[in-house]
């Protein structure tokens, strides 16, 4: 089951994390993946997207590095922390909690509100 | 070595301009940011234009955002940090308030109904109470009164006097006021004026200084000068600038101008429970050689004076004490039991008001208390729904002061227009309320709009702004920012909603109880037999002034002849007259003995005295129990005769007959002056309605006699008593055409005032109370339809699951009943103390009454909030089940 917009835009962070996981990336990189991936519908600027990154190296999850690749320009790419795994790990199972709550939720016939 | 690249160094130089001061980490990484964004979209496009515009509309977003907590921008003042970006944050509230006009105008109206209670409450309360009263050095003003065994009376003018020989005033003014009928140029428009006679102290405590001419001196007191009121001057003296000298007569006798007071000089003094001095309009000399001057046995005067220079209040009362002490002993006939009373002006001027005004601030409070937790769930329903955009906002960098103060502003508008119609509205209120004759209030004039009173909006309606916000922003916060999906916080959103609904239930119980309690104490209190007849009757006082009829023979007549004149008139039953009426506020009080029984002056009974004409007690509706009425042939009668009422019957003889036995009224024995009571009648309510019934005495006027008289007119069944009064007013013209006539009201009309201070407070109990149920009952309307919106898929995935409609709308309607319920329980156990609060209020109400409304009031709140849910749980029904599906598939 896909999950709806509004939690993912609520869970940018799980996001991030999530997308540095597979490799590491620069700045421009997640915003072009967060903006495809998301259809568009989440757009980030340099704006929002570099103090979330910085805010996230303050907090030791994520580690950014200058590098420079042949013919490109020099960019800085940040990599995930194991303290940084841990929190995507406990992010991810409540993640899994909120799905599971939402399912036995709308089984019918409980009343939960 | 890397070539060169223009297009980095272009914006690397726009983003050091954009973000200045920034460290140098950030302005790289930006740079290449926007020069990538440049490279991808002018590789797309072709046009540079399109790739520069790309570029710029995302460095323009960092325009005005703080750039995180970073210490690379420490250098920035910090109150440029905390205002950055606020056009940017009005722009986008302006914005998103066009995206919710209806929801922001209910805001307004909620914000505008507290301030609107809240500033009505504090205009009546600030100008009765907080205002100084317009006399210079007024905090040192004191009223001086008698306690005759506890009854509170005006002052002896030698008892007075012996006071301030104790150097306790730097000034002080005997007084004594009347109504007078004045005649200007035409003696046939006579009008009915406030004449205060006084000390010439007096105007100088109340800082007069004349307009026109002089102020009096004590050698005016036996001199025809008059000093006339601002008013007066400009309604009947048309303003005229050469007015000193003019001549005018003042009920019979020539008196003339010699000064004019300024614009919004008067003295109010409430002299009786009933009667305020007010609105003089003709100030005159006090006259020394009048007889009463020299009387220690008549207390007809008020007194006024303004404590010396390091004399206290305290103080005073001590000397007081000692002074009637010494009269007691030097004067026991008349002064045996006496007492001075001390009130400071203030307080004998504003002290009645106090209790009403207390309570009306509580109303106001709670009003208060709801539209805040109105305007928090509003608060909290539209964050939920902003919670995404407000997470990723805090996640992405900006500080939780950035969103709080973005919250903030976009309620902005609504509190500024909320609060200016508040204001109005408000102001509007309390003006009116000020200027309701039936509202009696004391110092009208000071309740009046002011910088101030717009402070007051201010704040309240600052309050309104901030708190709900704010207060939902913590809420919310409550539920981790970063981690919790919108539904989880929505969910905890929902529950503190739930919470504040319950409370706003239990405030708005609270209130509602409290004003019927207060509603059904008037309704006894306006049901309770006052003892004499409430309707069906007219009464009006006449005046026999000096000229005409100089003995009581005369006066007795003229009387007699005013009888006989208006029993004529068609329409009339009975009538009658009276020295003094029930509610009038005017009476006398005085000692009561039975010839059986001596007793010192000081031990005997007090009872309300008056005077009548024969026909008096059927005329005015109070039951002869024993015995006989006065009649005519009584006049020439010795003994004297007498009619006491019940309670002064088993008060002076037990369960004996009273009929035949001789008793002494106010000291007459000394002068050998027994009275054989020849009647005993029903008790009345003297002063108030609240008032047990007391014990009174009546004599016949002609065995005594005074100048003015109630007139008591019995309309014939089914007639308006009112009706008469055109009719009555000729019939006297005939019998005297100077005669004055004055104070006309129906029996009703006096039943009516007695009950206003009541009636003040149950009606402004009452329009808080229907406030405060409105807000609560639209609280929950908002707070069902808010939470069926967020849940209308779950309740579609629960209908395409297989719940019933029926069950849904149960659900939804259930949910509801039990936060009313709650609020209910609550709000029941708050009531009964809030009871016992008004206990003194409450005339009449038995803790049964209370422990009947009470519950009954929470069931039919309950039911109204189950109402207010029915049509937001409807909606809940038709929720679309193949669209919940669809979206739980997405």
């Amino acid at each position: 089951m896909a999950v709806s917009r509004d939690i993912k835009k609520g869970s940018a962070e799980l996001l991030v994390l999530s997308l540095l996981e597979e490799r590491p990336r620069h700045g421009y990189d997640l915003a072009q993946l967060i903006a495809e991936r998301s259809g568009g519908a989440i757009t980030f600027t340099s704006a929002t997207l570099y103090p979330a990154l910085h805010a996230l190296e303050r907090q030791g999850l994520v580690r950014g590095r200058w590098d420079a690749r042949p013919g490109e320009r020099r960019r800085r790419f940040y990599s995930v922390t194991p303290a940084g795994r841990r929190a995507l790990a406990v992010q991810r199972a409540s993640w899994h909690r909120f799905i599971r709550a939402l399912t036995r939720m709308t089984r019918p016939g409980r009343a939960t509100s | 070595m890397r070539p060169r690249d223009d297009v980095l160094d272009r914006w690397r130089q726009a983003a050091r301009h954009a973000l200045p001061g920034a460290d140098a980490d950030l302005v790289e990484e930006v740079a290449t940011h926007l020069a990538d964004r440049w490279t991808a979209v002018r590789a797309s496009t072709g046009s540079d234009a399109a790739a520069d515009a790309a570029a710029r509309l995302d460095l323009d977003d960092w325009q005005g955002r703080a750039h995180g907590p970073s210490p690379a921008i420490s250098s920035a003042p910090a109150w440029r940090g905390l205002a950055a970006g606020l056009g940017l944050d009005i722009r986008s509230a302006q914005r998103r308030l066009a995206v919710r006009p209806i929801q922001a105008a209910g805001a307004a109206v909620l914000v505008a109904i507290a301030v609107a209670a809240s500033v009505a409450v504090f205009m009546i309360a600030f100008g009765i109470l907080g205002r100084p009263l317009p006399y210079p050095a007024a905090d040192r003003l004191v009223t001086l009164w008698q306690l005759t065994r506890g009854d509170m009376t005006q002052i002896s003018y030698p008892d007075f006097d012996d006071l301030r020989k104790t150097g306790s005033f730097d000034l002080s003014a005997a007084m004594s006021a009347g109504v007078g009928t004045l005649a200007v140029d035409d003696p046939g428009a006579a009008d009915r004026v406030q004449v205060v006679e006084a000390e010439p102290a007096l105007l100088t405590m109340m800082g007069a200084v004349p307009q026109l001419g002089r102020l009096l001196t004590a050698e005016d007191g036996t001199r025809p000068f008059a000093l006339i009121s601002h008013r007066l001057w400009q309604t009947r003296f048309h303003a005229d600038p050469a007015v000193i000298g003019r001549p005018f007569t003042l009920s019979g006798r020539a008196y003339s101008v010699v000064g004019v007071l300024p614009a919004g000089l008067d003295l109010e003094l409430p002299v009786t429970e009933g009667f305020t001095l007010t609105h003089a309009d003709i100030w005159l000399g006090f006259d020394q050689t009048f007889s009463f001057v020299t009387r220690r046995d008549v207390s007809a005067y008020e007194a006024i004076a303004r404590l010396a220079p390091g004399v206290t209040i305290d103080e005073l009362r001590r000397r007081a004490e000692m002074t009637a002490a010494v009269l007691q002993r030097d004067f026991p006939a008349t002064n045996a039991g006496r007492e001075f009373r001390v009130i400071p002006l203030r307080e004998r001027l504003t002290g009645s008001a106090v209790r009403p005004i207390a309570l009306a601030c509580a109303g106001a409070a709670i009003v208060l208390a709801i539209a805040l937790a109105n305007l928090t769930t509003l608060g909290l329903g539209r964050l939920s729904a902003r919670q995404a955009e407000l997470a990723v906002r805090r996640s992405l960098g900006a500080s939780a002061w950035r969103v709080a103060r973005q919250v903030v502003i976009d309620e902005l508008p609504v509190a500024l227009a909320g609060g200016a119609a508040g204001l109005a509205l408000g102001a509007t209120i309390a003006r009116t309320v000020a200027s309701a004759p039936a509202a009696h209030l004391p110092r009208p004039d000071a309740i009046a709009l002011d910088g101030g009173v717009a402070l007051w909006a201010v704040a309240t309606a600052a309050i309104l702004w901030l708190l709900p916000p704010l207060a939902a922003l913590r809420l919310v916060g409550r539920a981790r920012w970063l981690n919790a999906g919108a539904r989880v916080v929505g969910a905890a959103a929902r529950r503190t909603r739930r919470v504040l609904l319950a409370a706003e239930v239990a405030l708005a119980l609270v209130l509602a109880c409290g004003a019927a309690l207060l509603a059904l104490a008037l309704g006894r209190l306006v049901a309770v037999d006052p003892g004499f007849a409430t309707s069906g009757v007219l009464t009006m006082r006449v005046s026999a002034y000096g000229g005409p009829y100089p003995t009581k023979a005369d006066v007795t007549a003229f009387f007699g002849r005013l009888r006989a004149a208006v029993a004529t008139v068609p329409g009339v039953d009975r009538l009658s007259a009276a020295s003094s009426l029930p509610l009038s506020g005017q009476g006398s009080m005085t000692s009561l003995m039975s010839a059986e029984q001596p007793l010192p002056p000081a031990a005997r009974l007090s009872a309300a005295w008056a005077f009548v004409t024969p026909g008096m007690f059927q005329a005015a509706g109070i039951p002869i129990l024993q015995g006989r009425d006065f009649s005519d042939a009584d006049v020439d009668r010795s003994p004297h005769v007498t009619v006491i009422s019940h309670s002064a019957a088993r008060a002076l003889f037990g369960d004996g007959n009273p009929i035949g036995r001789r008793v002494a009224v106010g000291g007459g024995e000394t002068d050998g002056d027994w009275h054989e009571v020849i009647g005993v009648v029903g008790d009345v309510r003297r002063f108030a309605l609240s008032d047990d019934p007391a014990p009174g005495v009546y004599d016949l006027l002609g065995q005594h006699w005074g100048r003015t008289m109630y007139l008591i007119v019995r309309a014939r069944p089914g007639l308006d008593a009112g009706s008469l009064e055109p009719l009555v007013r000729r019939a006297i013209a005939g019998v005297n055409s100077d005669a004055p006539v004055f104070e006309v009201a129906t029996m009703e009309a006096l039943v009516d005032r007695s009950a206003a201070p009541r009636r003040l407070a149950a009606a402004l109990g009452a329009g808080l109370a229907v406030t405060a149920l409105v807000l609560a009952w639209l609280g929950t309307f908002a707070v069902v339809a808010c939470s069926v919106a967020e849940r209308i898929r779950e309740l579609g995935v629960r209908i395409a699951l297989g719940a019933t409609r029926a069950q849904v709308l149960r659900l939804i309607l259930g949910e509801a009943l039990v936060t009313a319920a709650a609020g209910c329980a609550g709000g029941m156990i708050a009531s009964g103390i809030a009871a016992r609060l008004l206990a003194g209020q409450l005339f009449g109400v038995r803790p049964a009454d209370t422990a009947l409304l009470v519950p009954a009031l929470a069931a039919a709140v309950s039911l109204a909030s189950v109402l207010a849910a029915w049509w937001p749980a409807r909606r809940a029904t038709l929720a679309d089940p193949l669209a919940a599906l669809r979206a739980a598939g997405e």
